[in-house]
């Protein structure tokens, strides 16, 4: 069931509607109803998977807690049993075609004959995120930071919850399960903030994700048709899509949670603001980040290790990362170019600050935070190019690409030489340009221009004002006017295609 | 709670009433398909009795002057786009034809051969209806709810509007707001001439679309949608004629069995409806242009030459039979 359909629409009002209806103590059997109904409505046989996900990371935790309070050999040998299981289920659908592939490459080097066959199943929907989320919960008990959840139906609930089991936010135990049991109050304060932020959601992804996507989609498909300008349009255009599309789920996903009175880990806080590519990852897909912080990175020694060998931890974080989202030498370069990136801003700290000092930069801190947040945004595009890409060949060809025709446009622009700046920007095929049918491309382009402007203005004011609920304070008039806005915005504009969130594929 | 509810409702209400003006406001839909508007206006303009034609988008380049300057009598080309369901198309636009009036259909093989509207996938079927929509809101509104799917209102209605703001949009920002301001399909009059037949040629592609399809074997339903049509004309007092399509010698060869078969429900069901038969207009491939339905200038002269041979001859064979 896609998020945003008419289906969901009313499977969630039903879902609401129930959920207060009925008494406190069988409201988790309706939410663990509508989560097998939810995932399940999808394909009926990722339940079997979610339920054998389920049964181990409930099994596991209740043996981990058997053990006591020390970290007993025997109790690391079932933890890593149970994580080996798991990360075992998601190996075998997510990268089992990728390593017969790697192996075949290898043998094919060394002469050898391997004979790869590609398996053809299909990768089920949400399966990082709960397999993760089930990790998180073993550690949380193995580390004696949680007791093991006893209720079978309630564990079955965290692992299921329908808001956030297709892409996150990937809960921590600590902060989710408890409020199963807590009794939600019907608070019409609540449910409108929830239906806010859900609309927002629906904004972001329909009216701004899926129209960038056309664009995105026609110029990654066929990179060698475009020239440079448009190869960076696209890129930067893809920044903004992933940003929409991703953050926008997670607002439906936290929003949906608050209708039925739960707090969802908030999961990207305006990670175009950031001022270096470290805070890049503070802001960005948060859940996973910490989840990638607090289960592997401290225990790889985390930042009490001596320098080099914390930069190395950081760079098989990010490594690992960037496979965790997809089987692909593409999604492999994307993890290491941002593992780069950050150790990288760690090395030139100092010469950053010298040349900050120099330039006068330092005294003038608003306009340096800005060149700051510009440099971030670029080189988090550019290693965007990496993620979207059909291949590696195609993201190394892009990313080579990037100026080519860019000198000698400005040069006719400036020369005033518009046939040849017409001949340049001629990027009609099959009588279609960038992805649009030639009458609704301007209209297009101009709803997107607006549609991001509103957006940046959103962030900004966010930014300043910090994560309080800001509308709320406002006078019942602006109220309804912004909902009005918002919703004719998503109905009057929203690009109500297939496409699904980019996420799912994860 | 009572408040809460209330406002929401407002809310729905608010957003009905912008979107409900918005379709009510005169205008343009940003979409070749809202040329159903300017061609029904077309028929209303055009004085009876006259000869109109009713098909999909292979009676796009007729050449109606010629037909005009034959036949003597007003000549209105009402095709546009063969998925939309040609029987809703002649039914909505039945209420506008009086005694005297001829109307030819010319439908496309594909449609002919048990492929009937109802066939679309829900995409191509929602972007028909919208416009068809746009003819009788009330009937479509009707149908959706009797199969069972209101929501596609909301959804017809959702797409609607936003083809309109496109429009609004695209033609604001050009400083020609006067444009976006006048209903169907904007500058229709750059696209069409004043029988309705299109301005512009296909473009020549090779290889044709649709060649070496091979058709199903017609069924009844091949020939029930034409004779309610013809039913219909006559309870509303005109006359129902049918003309086979343009098709292309391979086409044809390789389907002659199929079109063969086709000939006699035909000509046993409606025999006093048929003009012509399939061979008068079957064309050498080098005639069309980039589908097997559509023909190119030059055939088009000889399509539309023919055309107006076989009504000629029908319309004398009529009159002297009404003597």
């Amino acid at each position: 069931m896609a998020f945003i359909s008419i289906q969901f629409i009313v499977f969630f009002l039903i879902v609401a509607v129930l959920y207060y209806a009925v008494p406190h103590r069988f409201r988790w059997a309706l939410l663990l109803g509508s989560g097998m109904v939810f995932y399940g409505s999808s394909a009926p046989w990722y339940l079997l998977l979610l339920a054998a996900v389920t049964v181990i990371a409930y099994g596991g935790g209740i043996v981990l807690e058997r053990q006591g309070g020390e970290k007993l050999p025997v109790k690391k040998v079932v933890l890593a049993a149970a994580i080996i299981l798991l990360l075992g289920i998601l190996g075998g659908f997510k990268y089992l075609n990728f390593f017969n592939s790697v192996i075949s490459d290898v043998a094919a080097l060394a002469g050898l004959n391997y004979p790869s066959r590609v398996l053809n199943f299909i990768l089920p929907i949400g399966i990082s995120f709960y397999i993760f989320q089930a990790i998180a919960y073993l550690i949380e008990v193995y580390r004696g930071a949680f007791h093991a959840e006893r209720h079978f139906g309630i564990f079955a609930l965290y692992q299921s919850f329908f808001p956030q089991i297709l892409a996150g936010p990937i809960p921590r135990p600590g902060a989710l399960l408890p409020q199963f049991r807590e009794k939600h109050e019907l608070d019409f304060e609540s449910i409108t903030e929830g239906l806010t932020r859900m609309a927002w959601g629906f904004f972001k992804k329909a009216v701004i994700a899926d129209r960038a996507a056309i664009i995105v989609n026609a110029v990654f498909d066929h990179p060698h048709d475009y020239s440079g300008i448009y190869l960076i349009l696209a890129s930067v255009l893809f920044s903004i899509q992933i940003y929409c599309d991703f953050s926008g789920y997670s607002d439906i996903a936290i929003g949906a949670g608050r209708v039925l009175g739960f707090r969802l880990m908030e999961n990207f806080r305006r990670p175009y603001l950031s001022r270096s590519m470290t805070e890049f990852w503070r802001r960005w897909h948060i859940s996973l980040s910490t989840w990638f912080r607090d289960y592997l990175y401290i225990p790889l020694g985390g930042n009490r290790v001596k320098p080099a060998r914390r930069q190395f931890n950081l760079f098989v974080t990010f490594l690992l990362s960037g496979m965790w989202h997809g089987a692909g030498w593409n999604f492999i370069a994307w993890g290491a170019l941002h593992g780069f990136l950050v150790v990288a801003g760690i090395w030139t700290a100092r010469v950053r600050d010298v040349a900050a000092r120099v330039s006068g930069l330092s005294r003038l801190p608003a306009l340096h935070g800005k060149i700051k947040q510009a440099i971030t945004f670029l080189f988090a595009a550019f290693a965007w190019i990496f993620f979207r890409a059909n291949s590696l060949e195609d993201a190394l060809y892009i990313a080579g690409n990037l100026g080519s025709g860019v000198g000698s446009l400005i040069v006719n622009l400036v020369t005033g030489n518009r046939a040849a700046v017409r001949a340049a920007t001629d990027i009609s095929r099959n009588g279609l340009t960038l992805g649009f049918a030639k009458e609704s491309y301007n209209p297009e382009m101009i709803i997107l221009a607006v549609s991001l402007l509103v957006l940046w203005t959103v962030d900004a004011v966010e930014e300043h004002y910090g994560d309080a609920p800001l509308l709320r304070t406002k006078p019942a008039a602006v109220r309804l006017a912004v909902y009005y806005l918002l919703i004719c915005g998503i109905l009057f504009f929203g690009m109500f295609t297939s496409q699904q969130f980019i996420y799912f594929r994860f | 709670m009572a408040r809460f509810f209330l406002k929401g409702a407002a809310l729905i209400l608010l957003i009905a009433l912008t979107g409900t003006a918005i379709i009510a406001f005169p205008g343009a839909y940003l979409h070749e398909l809202a040329a159903v508007i300017n061609k029904r206006d077309m028929l209303v303009s055009r004085k009876p009795p006259r000869l109109v034609f009713m098909g999909g988008s292979n009676l796009l380049p007729l050449n109606g002057p010629a037909l005009e300057r034959e036949l003597n009598m007003p000549v209105v080309n009402m095709g546009l786009y063969a998925n939309m369901p040609l029987e809703d198309f002649f039914d909505d636009m039945a209420g506008y034809l009086t005694s005297g009036d001829i109307v030819v259909i010319v439908m496309e093989y594909q449609k002919l051969f048990s492929e009937g509207s109802n066939r679309l996938d829900e995409t191509e079927r929602i972007r028909v209806e919208q416009f068809m929509s746009l003819l009788s809101p009330g009937k479509y509104a009707l149908r959706c709810i009797r199969r069972g799917t209101p929501f596609d209102i909301g959804r017809i209605w959702v797409s609607l509007i936003q083809l309109k703001l496109k429009a609004l949009i695209k033609f604001g920002t050009d400083g020609k707001l006067n444009v976006a301001l006048k209903p169907g399909v904007p500058r229709y009059d750059d696209l069409f001439d004043a029988n309705g037949d299109s301005k512009y040629s296909f473009l020549v592609l090779r290889p044709l679309k649709g060649v070496g399809v091979i058709y199903n074997s017609p069924g009844p339903e091949s020939s029930e949608r034409l004779k309610h049509m013809i039913e219909e004309g006559k309870k509303w007092g005109f006359r129902v004629l049918f003309s086979y399509p343009p098709i292309p010698e391979s086409s044809y060869n390789l389907n002659r069995q199929q079109i063969g078969e086709l000939e006699r429900i035909l000509k046993k069901d409606l025999p006093s409806a048929l003009i012509n038969a399939p061979a008068d207009h079957c064309y050498p491939d080098g005639l069309f242009a980039d589908t097997v339905n559509h023909l190119q200038a030059g055939g088009e002269k000889i399509r539309s030459r023919k055309l107006a041979e076989e009504l000629k001859s029908r319309i004398m064979a009529d009159k002297r039979g009404g003597e």
